[in-house]
């Protein structure tokens, strides 16, 4: 997995390359947590072209973030979803508390 | 080994160490295999079965520990291709986990709740059979070509 990440004022746009799954769960978190840390960056948008699947370890990692971006008055997007990955979010309903938008 | 042919005769064994990163193996090898075969429509459904069928047999029914052993096997019977886990652990209550798995995606609020995994297994399964110990998992997905 690769993430490449640039700002534009107070928002964090992410690029994910590779799927978002348990085994690089560690350092997925552990990136978007600097990226959070920051008290300027109150709105992430993710970038998911890259991404072919994601499993439920994946899901609570974009869970997380969404939870520590309401603490911030803030909000996240997902971008350039695959349809099958989409379907996923909508099953969790996520798609209830933030925009997830196809490819 | 993985076989394809016109008739659908798709067949991969294996036993991994209850590591994550051989879940990432398992799912590559089985992506190619379906993808070039007539099951091509649903490889996403079953890449995502198999993830969380092995993922909670390697966190929940192994503690990630590597010393532990997971049995995997994907197969086609009747018109079902078929996952099987079996893991080495004590298994759990599956039956009160499964009524559970529903509250982790209700709500107004996102829950912290875990079991979204097993949601996510009896969204996408057709059929989810566990032996009554919990530690051996089968799930059916129908072809429907």
């Amino acid at each position: 997995m690769n993430i490449s990440v640039k700002t534009e004022g107070n928002k964090a746009i992410i690029f994910f390359e590779g799927n978002v799954v348990a085994s690089i769960a560690e350092d997925v978190k552990n990136a978007l947590n600097s990226i959070l840390a920051n008290d300027n960056i109150k709105n992430l948008e993710i970038d998911f072209s890259k991404v072919e699947i994601i499993d439920s370890v994946g899901i609570i990692i974009i869970i997380d973030c969404y939870n520590i971006l309401q603490q911030k008055e803030g909000t996240i997007a997902i971008k350039n979803v695959n349809d099958n990955i989409k379907r996923v979010f909508s099953l969790m309903n996520l798609d209830a508390h933030f925009a997830i938008d196809s490819v | 080994m993985i076989t394809t042919s016109n008739n659908i005769d798709v067949f991969f064994e294996t036993e991994i160490t209850a590591e994550l990163e051989n879940i990432d193996k398992i799912d590559e090898k089985v992506a190619t295999v379906l993808t070039l075969s007539k099951l091509k429509r649903i490889t996403f459904v079953i890449r995502l079965l198999l993830r969380e069928a092995l993922l909670n047999a390697v966190l929940h029914g192994s503690k990630r520990n590597a010393k532990n052993k997971i049995k995997f096997k994907l197969f086609v019977e009747d018109s079902y291709v078929c996952l099987k886990v079996v893991d080495a652990g004590k298994g759990f209550n599956w039956h009160q986990q499964l009524l559970d798995s529903f509250k982790a995606v209700q709500g107004d609020v996102i829950s912290k709740i875990g079991g979204r995994g097993l949601f996510l297994m009896k969204a996408y399964a057709d059929e989810i059979t566990y032996n009554q110990r919990g530690n051996s998992l089968l799930l059916k997905k129908s072809i429907n070509l």
